[in-house]
């Protein structure tokens, strides 16, 4: 096996809900409890789930998250180094960014 | 499987992050200083494990610009290089909730591999001795998706 195969660097649609799932799944088996946890994920990863665009991106940001899977995300490659000033308030700037 | 090594995924995530086919020092250091600053950091670690500092620094010099720890580049070669040991994480989980669901609604190995059509050898090394070297992921998450169904 070559190292192609196993690095898929770029995620579409569906490589990030595979992530996605992957952390779920974990968090599922981590934590047995009816607790609701959160995750609020940024930037062009957002916009790809959200369908806004469909070219493939890098990161996973995150801005804010449930304490329990903090560990998680790093372990999964979630980016919690994100600058978020002002960022609802240009919510539609970023939009129109992305599509450009 | 070849383990991966920093410079060989540099190489990849600098291919993959400027969109060019090459990895020649001066054309990404041109790249990094003028649109696409993600280029930084990773040009200059692989600068650094391919021995061509040297290079990089007269490449900036051309194009000057400041490199500064991203704190994702490691995050994601980190990822990439731990991958099967997180698989081998989540398969531990899983067959750790597929046992105490096997004691608590008391199937046995020999029910689960005959409904699941599993070869018995592989299902058994994994359920009795949990070998999960011998249940990929999917195949995990199959008999823990009939446990909880079941």
């Amino acid at each position: 096996m070559f190292m192609k195969d196993v690095m898929e660097l770029a995620m579409n649609h569906n490589e990030l809900l595979k992530r996605l799932r992957r952390l779920d799944e974990d968090v599922s088996l981590l934590y047995e409890n009816d607790e609701r946890l959160h995750c609020v994920i940024v930037g062009g990863s957002a916009l790809i789930l959200l369908n806004c665009i469909t070219r493939a991106t890098h990161d996973i940001d995150v801005v804010k998250c449930s304490n329990e899977i903090r560990d998680l995300l790093h372990k999964y490659d979630f980016n919690e180094r994100v600058q978020t000033k002002d960022f609802l308030l240009r919510y539609d700037d970023y939009v129109g960014r992305y599509k450009s | 499987v070849r383990p991966l090594t920093l410079k060989g995924f540099l190489k990849r995530y600098l291919q993959e992050l400027s969109e060019a086919k090459t990895i020649g020092i001066f054309t990404l250091a041109k790249l990094a200083y003028k649109d696409n600053p993600r280029l930084r950091y990773p040009l200059y670690l692989y600068a650094r494990e391919s021995g061509k500092l040297k290079i990089f620094n007269s490449a900036r010099k051309l194009y000057p610009f400041e490199v500064a720890n991203d704190g994702k580049t490691l995050q994601t070669f980190e990822y990439y290089q731990n991958k099967a040991e997180n698989d081998n994480h989540t398969k531990l989980l899983m067959y750790n909730r597929i046992i105490a669901l096997q004691k608590q609604k008391n199937v046995s190995n020999y029910r689960i591999y005959t409904d699941l059509a599993l070869n018995p050898g592989n299902a058994n090394a994994f359920l009795k001795y949990g070998d999960i070297s011998k249940c990929g992921l999917s195949l995990a998450r199959h008999i823990l998706d009939y446990l909880e169904r079941v």
